[in-house]
C-alpha cells in the first residue's frame, strides 16, 4: 500500500495512509497537484516535508488525523455554525496537553490546513479565557499587569456600559 | 488557424500597450476578451495551437489550455492590481495555479498579491508550495521550466523565509507589531501615555501568552468564541491584550449590548470605544445596538439623539426595548435634530419595545428606508402624551406624514407586531380606561410587501368583515411568505382564516402556520375544497394551540394542510373539543383514535399534546397505534405531554416500553413522575432526553413558546 511520508522539521519521517494525510488540505492539494494517481497501484512512496512542524507535534497531529481518517466533516462554511458546535469528548481528551503544546498543535493545524483540528484547538484555548476575572486570566497565561492604577481605572470606566457582570 | 493566432497576438500586443500607457480599464477589457476567446476553443484546436508553439500536444501536468492563456491571466491579474481590485487579481492567480500547478509565474503572482495584502504567511506558504510542486515535477516527470523563473521563485521563497525568521527571533509579538504600525492612533483617550517598548529592554517571549505565540488570525479565531462580557474583561489583562483585541473589529460586531439601566455617559464611552475599534475599516459599522432600560427617560433621550445622528458607524440592527420609549419620543428627538437622521438610514433590522399602542406606524417605513425586519412590541398601554401636538407644527413632520400616507409598498421581509393584551380581557378594545388606552386594530396592513417572508400578529382584535380583505391582500401580494403566526387575535377564527386563503388563493408556499387561541365553526370548515389550499401543500409545521376545533374538523384541516405529506410538526395543545382516546372514552363516545391522527400525518416527527385530557390508557393506546401504523421500531423526534395530568410513570413506561430508543426529546413539564423512573428511561436509552419541570404552572411561556406579553399594567 502506498504511503505518504511526512517529514518533520527535525527530519523525522512519518509514514501514513493517504486518507490520514489527506485530512490536511495542504497535503491533499499537493497530492492532487502532483500525483493524482497516487495509490492507484503506484508503489512509490511520496515524501512531504513540513519545515515548521516539530516531530512531537507532528506525531500528535497525525494521531488526530488517523483517528478521524474515516470521518467526513461537513463542509460548514457558516462561521456561526462552526462557532456554536461543542467539543467532542475524544478531542477534549486528546488535547489535554500543556499550553505550549496546545499552541503548537493549533499552529500546525493552521499551517497544514486541518480546519476541524484548528477549530477545536481554538475552542479549547477560548475555554481557558471564558468566565475568568482579569486576575485569573493573568495567572492562566502568566502575564504581568503592566497597567498603572489610573490606566486600569480608565479601562474599567470605558467598559461600564457593557452587559451586567 | 494561423489567422486566429495572429488576431490573438495583435490583441494582446494592443492590451500590453494600453497597460503600459496607463489605461488599465481598457487593458483589462482586452485581456478579458482574450481569456474568453482562449476559453472557448475545442480540444483539437488547442492541441494544434500547442504544436504551433513547438509544444507537445498535451501538457505533462495540468489541463489542456491555450499556450498563451497563463500569460494573459497573469497580465490581467497585474491589471486588476493596478485597478485596485485585489479580489479579481486573486481569482486570476488562483485560476492559473489550478490550470497549471507547475507554473512559476502563477505562484510568483499569488505570492506577490498576498504580500501586498500584508499576509506574509500566506505568501510564504504559496512560494513553498510552488517550489515544492515544481521541483518534484522536474525531478519525477521531467518537466522543463525556464531556469530564470524557478530561480526567481526560489529567491522569493528564501527571502521571505529569512524575513519571517528574523521577525520571529526579534520577538516582535502580534500586539507589538500592531502597536508599531499604529502608534499614532493608539491612545486610550489620552489616559494611557503612548509608551513604546525600548529596543534594549525587549521583553522575553512569554510562551503562554497567545498574543505572543500565535499569529493574528488564530488569536482572532480564538477570541471569536469568547462572549462579549468576557471579552471586555480581557481588556484589563495587560496592554498587549488591550491593544491586540481593540484591533480586531470582527470580535465586536455583536457586542454593543448595553447593560440594564445604562446612563448616557456610559453609552457615550462605549460608543467612543466602538468608533476606535472600527475606525480603520473601509465601512465602519455596528452590527447591533441593543438597548434595554436606561437610568431614566432623559438618558434614553440623549442616547436616541446620538443614534439618530450617528454619521460614521453604519448601524445595521437596532433594538430598543424600554418602558419610556415610544414613537412620539423618537419624533420629538428627530425634530430637535431638524430631522437630520443619517444614523437611521443604514438600519436593516429594527426592534422597538414601546409603552403605548402604535399610533403612527407608516412613518417608520419612511424613517428607516432600508428596513428588512421590523418588530414592534407594545409593552404597556399608556395614553399617548401631548408632545405630538407640537410636532404637528413642524414642516418636516407633516411632509413625512404625507409621504408615509402615499406609500403603498415596502421591502420588509419580516414583520412582527405584538400588542399588549391590556384591555383585550376587558373586551373593550379601543376604549380608554383611566390613563390607559389600547388600540386594537393591527397597523401596517395598507402596504404591499412583495418581499415578506414572515408575518406575526399577536394580541390584536379584528373584525373579519373589515380585515378579511386586507389579510387576503397581504397573502396574495407576498409570494415569498413562508411563516404566518397569529396568537391571541380576537375575532380571528380558523374558518375565517381559511376563508381568507380561499379568497386570496395566494401563490406563496407556507412552511409554518400558527393560528392559536382561535375558535372554529364546524359546518364551515367541512365545506372547504382542497384545491383552494395550494399554499399549504408544503407546510411542515402546524400549530393550533388552544383551538376549539372538533375531531372531525381537525381531520379536515389536516387534509387541507397535508396534501403532499410534508407535515412533520403539529401542536394540538390545550384543545377545547379534540378528544383523543383515553380511559373514560374507551367505552365509546366521540373520540379520535391515535391511529387516525397518525395516518393523517404519516411523516409526523414532532408532536405537542400538552394540556390534553390524556391518561395512562391513552399512552398504551398511543404506543400500540404507533406500532401498528409505523411498525414496531417507531420513533419520534419530539413529544410534549406537559400538563396531561392523567399520565404518570406507568403510562410513561407503557409508551416507551421495549428495548429501542423511542423519543429523542420528551417534555413532561408539570407532571408528577418519580425522578427515578425518568432516570431509568434515559439510562436505558428509551429516550434521548427528558425535560421535566414539576414546578411549572402553565405551558405558555413568554419568549419561549409564546409571544403574548405578560401584562405589565397590572404590576
Amino acid at each position: 500500500m502506498t504511503k505518504v511520508i511526512i517529514i518533520s522539521s527535525d527530519d523525522e519521517r512519518f509514514p501514513v495512509d493517504i486518507e490520514t494525510a489527506s485530512k490536511s488540505l495542504l497535503i491533499k492539494n499537493m497530492i492532487a497537484d502532483l500525483k493524482p494517481d497516487l495509490g492507484d497501484g503506484d508503489d512509490e512512496d511520496f515524501e512531504i516535508p513540513t519545515p515548521n512542524v516539530r516531530a512531537n507535534v507532528l506525531s500528535k497531529v497525525l494521531e488526530w488525523c488517523e483517528h478521524y481518517k474515516n470521518t467526513v466533516f461537513s463542509d460548514e462554511d457558516d462561521e456561526d455554525a462552526r462557532k456554536s458546535g461543542g467539543i467532542d469528548s475524544w478531542d477534549r481528551n486528546f488535547l489535554k496537553v500543556d499550553q505550549e503544546m496546545l499552541y503548537e498543535i493549533t499552529l500546525a493545524a493552521n499551517y497544514l490546513n486541518i480546519r476541524q483540528l484548528l477549530d477545536t484547538g481554538c475552542k479549547i484555548i477560548a475555554e481557558m479565557i471564558k468566565h475568568k476575572s482579569p486576575e485569573e486570566l493573568r495567572k492562566t497565561f502568566n502575564i504581568v499587569n503592566d497597567f498603572s492604577p489610573e490606566e486600569e481605572a480608565a479601562i474599567r470606566k470605558e467598559n461600564e456600559w457593557a452587559e451586567d457582570r | 488557424m494561423d489567422l486566429e493566432e495572429e488576431v490573438l497576438d495583435e490583441k494582446s500586443k494592443l492590451a500590453v500597450l494600453h497597460f503600459r500607457s496607463g489605461s488599465y480599464t481598457k487593458a483589462a477589457e482586452l485581456f478579458s476578451e482574450l481569456v474568453r476567446s482562449m476559453d472557448g476553443y475545442s480540444e483539437t484546436y488547442l492541441a494544434s495551437a500547442r504544436t504551433r508553439y513547438n509544444l507537445s500536444e498535451r501538457p505533462i501536468v495540468g489541463s489542456l489550455i491555450h499556450p498563451k492563456l497563463l500569460q494573459v491571466l497573469d497580465q490581467r491579474a497585474a491589471t486588476w492590481e493596478k485597478l485596485k481590485d485585489p479580489q479579481r487579481a486573486f481569482r486570476d492567480a488562483k485560476k492559473m495555479i489550478s490550470l497549471d500547478p507547475t507554473s512559476c509565474k502563477a505562484y510568483l503572482r499569488l505570492g506577490k498579491l498576498y504580500l501586498k495584502e500584508g499576509k506574509e504567511l500566506e505568501a510564504y506558504k504559496t512560494y513553498q508550495r510552488g517550489v515544492f510542486t515544481i521541483e518534484r515535477a522536474i525531478e519525477k516527470l521531467g518537466l522543463e521550466v525556464l531556469p530564470k523563473l524557478i530561480a526567481q521563485l526560489k529567491e522569493q521563497y528564501r527571502k521571505l523565509n529569512r524575513e519571517l525568521k528574523a521577525k520571529k527571533e526579534s520577538s516582535v509579538n502580534v500586539a507589538q507589531q500592531i502597536e508599531q504600525k499604529r502608534t499614532q492612533q493608539r491612545r486610550l483617550d489620552e489616559v494611557i501615555p503612548a509608551k513604546r517598548p525600548k529596543k534594549d529592554t525587549t521583553p522575553q517571549r512569554n510562551p503562554l501568552d497567545p498574543f505572543q505565540i500565535l499569529p493574528f488570525e488564530i488569536v482572532e479565531h480564538i477570541f471569536r468564541q469568547v462572549p462579549g462580557k468576557d471579552l471586555f474583561k480581557c481588556h484589563l489583562v495587560c496592554k498587549g491584550w488591550y491593544t491586540g483585541l481593540t484591533h480586531m473589529p470582527k470580535l465586536y460586531r455583536d457586542s454593543f449590548v448595553l447593560r440594564h439601566r445604562v446612563n448616557a455617559r456610559e453609552y457615550f464611552s462605549g460608543l467612543q470605544l466602538m468608533h476606535r475599534i472600527e475606525k480603520n475599516l473601509a465601512l465602519p459599522s455596528l452590527r447591533l445596538i441593543r438597548l434595554g432600560a436606561t437610568r431614566d427617560v432623559d438618558n434614553l433621550g440623549y442616547i436616541l439623539e446620538s443614534i439618530i445622528t450617528e454619521k460614521t458607524l453604519r448601524i445595521k440592527r437596532l433594538e430598543i426595548v424600554n418602558l419610556d420609549m415610544n414613537i412620539d419620543l423618537l419624533f420629538q428627538k428627530l425634530q430637535k435634530k431638524d430631522f437630520e437622521r443619517r444614523g437611521l438610514e443604514s438600519i436593516e433590522s429594527l426592534k422597538l419595545g414601546i409603552n403605548t399602542s402604535i399610533y403612527e406606524s407608516k412613518p417608520l417605513l419612511e424613517l428607516f428606508p432600508n428596513l428588512q425586519r421590523l418588530e414592534i412590541l407594545c409593552l404597556d398601554c399608556k395614553l399617548r402624551g401631548s408632545s405630538y401636538k407640537t410636532l404637528l407644527q413642524s414642516k418636516e413632520y407633516n411632509h413625512l406624514m404625507y409621504t408615509a400616507g402615499q406609500r403603498i409598498e415596502s421591502n420588509i421581509c419580516s414583520l412582527t407586531l405584538v400588542n399588549n393584551p391590556g384591555l383585550i380581557e376587558a373586551n373593550q378594545p379601543g376604549v380608554q380606561v383611566g390613563s390607559l388606552t389600547f388600540l386594537a386594530s393591527p397597523p401596517l396592513l395598507d402596504v404591499r410587501y412583495p418581499e415578506l417572508e414572515e408575518y406575526t400578529l399577536v394580541g390584536y382584535a379584528i373584525t373579519p368583515a373589515r380585515y378579511g380583505l386586507l389579510f387576503s391582500h397581504l397573502l396574495s401580494a407576498s409570494e415569498l411568505l413562508r411563516a404566518l403566526y397569529f396568537e391571541q387575535v380576537e375575532g380571528l377564527t380558523l374558518h375565517d382564516f381559511l376563508q381568507f386563503i380561499c379568497v386570496a388563493k395566494p401563490r406563496c408556499k407556507l412552511k409554518t402556520l400558527t393560528v392559536r387561541n382561535a375558535t372554529a365553526d364546524e359546518a364551515l370548515i367541512e365545506t372547504f375544497n382542497v384545491l383552494d389550499f395550494g399554499c399549504l401543500s408544503e407546510l411542515k409545521c402546524l400549530d393550533i394551540y388552544d383551538s376549539s376545533i372538533s375531531n372531525k374538523s381537525l381531520l379536515k384541516l389536516l387534509e387541507l394542510a397535508n396534501q403532499e405529506g410534508a407535515l412533520e410538526h403539529i401542536n394540538l395543545g390545550h384543545p377545547e373539543k379534540i378528544a383523543l382516546t383515553n380511559d373514560r372514552r374507551s367505552m365509546g363516545g366521540d373520540k379520535l383514535d391515535f391511529s387516525v391522527l397518525l395516518q393523517a400525518v404519516p411523516n409526523l416527527q414532532s408532536l405537542v399534546l400538552c394540556e390534553q385530557d390524556l391518561d395512562n390508557y391513552s399512552m398504551r393506546q398511543f404506543a400500540t397505534d404507533l406500532s401498528r401504523v409505523r411498525g414496531a421500531s417507531w420513533s419520534l423526534q419530539y413529544l410534549d405531554l406537559s400538563f396531561c395530568q392523567g399520565i404518570d410513570g406507568v403510562g410513561l413506561m407503557s409508551l416507551l416500553g421495549g428495548n429501542i430508543p423511542r423519543v429523542k426529546t420528551l417534555v413532561l413539564d408539570g407532571l408528577d413522575i418519580n425522578i427515578q423512573t425518568l432516570n431509568y428511561c434515559v439510562k436505558k436509552g428509551l429516550v434521548g432526553e427528558i425535560k421535566c419541570d414539576p414546578q411549572k404552572q402553565k405551558w405558555i411561556q413568554y419568549g419561549v413558546n409564546s409571544r403574548i406579553i405578560p401584562n405589565l399594567s397590572k404590576r
